[in-house]
């Protein structure tokens, strides 16, 4: 009872400094207007690689947007021969620009589709916030497959 | 007050749970091959209901009505004719508030036991109670980690007054009253995280000289309840 009453009041709750009440983000971390975002390469039992893991909060005392359609994915592949873009595998269509309430905090994990054996990943976080407008935040990780 | 804990425990049991919680085994924590949960669990979009859970302290004075005494014994006592009498009651109030970005409202019960009572010559005054249900409408609004509110309460309460209390059967005597309450109150509220908060609120009676003051703790199922 404790527990749950304890987890319902820290859940989701953005603690600033790319941190969670409970947990830090793990990653690269950007900070893209009134969201910070760190990113990071995992992987699942489910579904295919490479996956990317974000986390994210809004410091804000008012509410934002994520766009994730609004991320570009940028891959080389592991020969080095060519830079390929990579697409979001989202099998059941969810991915949609979605408002997140001040101060909170969230995370995705998002599979890409790729053929290939990749070196490096790079995400392009610019407009992660919904601000078209916004110029071009790459962040680059180790790529695995 | 027990009656009220056991409420508030009975209440916060009954808030939404993790999906795993219910049974659910996730086998992927990725968009599209998650079963138990879906993208966007984090998001305001969802339409959560802004519901909030509030246990506090209550200190509440309110006027009694005349009334006389009248026990096994066949004696008969009435009350002290100068000044309007006044009882005092501490206990515990739960409320169940929810919401827009502007406006709330919601149920408030309360439950408290009697600290001052009119007095009887000869008569030691027992363990008395107050209990109230109210319904609560209110406007309120945040800056930075702070809110601040104005309501309206408005419902009936039930007070029991009982003399010489149980031990001396020759004169157990009780004296139960009902009354209407409306009462403005004014809150202010800190919120130490997203989802949890501290306030207090002073509310006066717009019928008669009931005042009352509230120290509470509050549950918060929206962040800052979505008042920004």
């Amino acid at each position: 009872m404790r527990a749950a009453v304890i987890s319902i009041v820290l859940a989701g709750c953005y603690a600033g400094d790319y941190s969670t009440i409970t947990t830090p983000f793990v990653g690269t971390r950007a900070n893209v207007g009134c969201i910070d975002v760190a990113v990071a390469m995992t992987e699942d039992q489910t579904a295919p690689g490479p996956i990317i893991s974000y986390q994210f909060g809004n410091h804000c005392f008012h509410q934002a947007m994520i766009d994730f359609t609004s991320v570009r994915v940028v891959a080389t592949t592991r020969d080095g021969a060519q830079q390929i873009e990579l697409h979001a595998n989202d099998p059941r269509g969810e991915l949609k620009p979605m408002q997140i309430d001040a101060w909170t905090a969230g995370d995705e994990r998002i599979a890409y589709d790729t053929p290939h054996p990749l070196e490096k990943i790079c995400v392009d976080l610019g407009r992660f916030d919904g601000n078209r407008d916004a110029g071009p935040a790459w962040k680059c990780m180790g790529g695995k497959q | 007050m027990k009656a009220a804990i056991v409420l508030a425990l009975a209440v916060a049991t009954l808030l939404p749970a993790r999906a795993h919680a219910k049974g659910c085994h996730e086998i992927s924590h990725v968009v599209g091959y998650e079963k138990c949960t879906r993208f966007g669990m984090w998001s305001r979009d969802l339409d959560w209901f802004p519901l909030r859970l509030e246990v506090g302290w209550l200190h509440e004075s309110f006027p009694t009505k005349p009334f006389t005494l009248s026990g096994t014994d066949a004696r008969t006592t009435a009350m002290p004719s100068e000044g309007e009498p006044t009882t005092v009651a501490d206990g515990a109030s739960v409320r169940w508030l929810g919401g827009t970005r502007l406006l709330y409202g919601g149920l408030e019960m309360d439950s408290a036991g009697l600290v001052r009572q009119p007095e009887f010559t000869g008569l030691p005054a027992g363990d008395g109670t107050m209990f109230a249900g109210l319904a609560v409408i209110g406007v309120h609004a945040s800056l930075w980690r702070f809110a601040a509110g104005l309501e309206l309460a408005a419902g009936g309460r039930v007070t029991s007054y009982d003399y010489c209390g149980g031990d001396e059967k020759s004169c157990n005597q009780s004296e139960t009253q009902g009354a209407g309450v409306v009462e403005a109150r004014v809150r202010v509220e800190w919120f130490p995280t997203q989802r949890w908060s501290f306030g207090a609120a002073y509310g006066r009676s717009l019928i008669d000289d009931e005042r009352s003051f509230y120290v509470f703790t509050g549950i918060h199922l929206r962040a800052l309840d979505g008042m920004y």
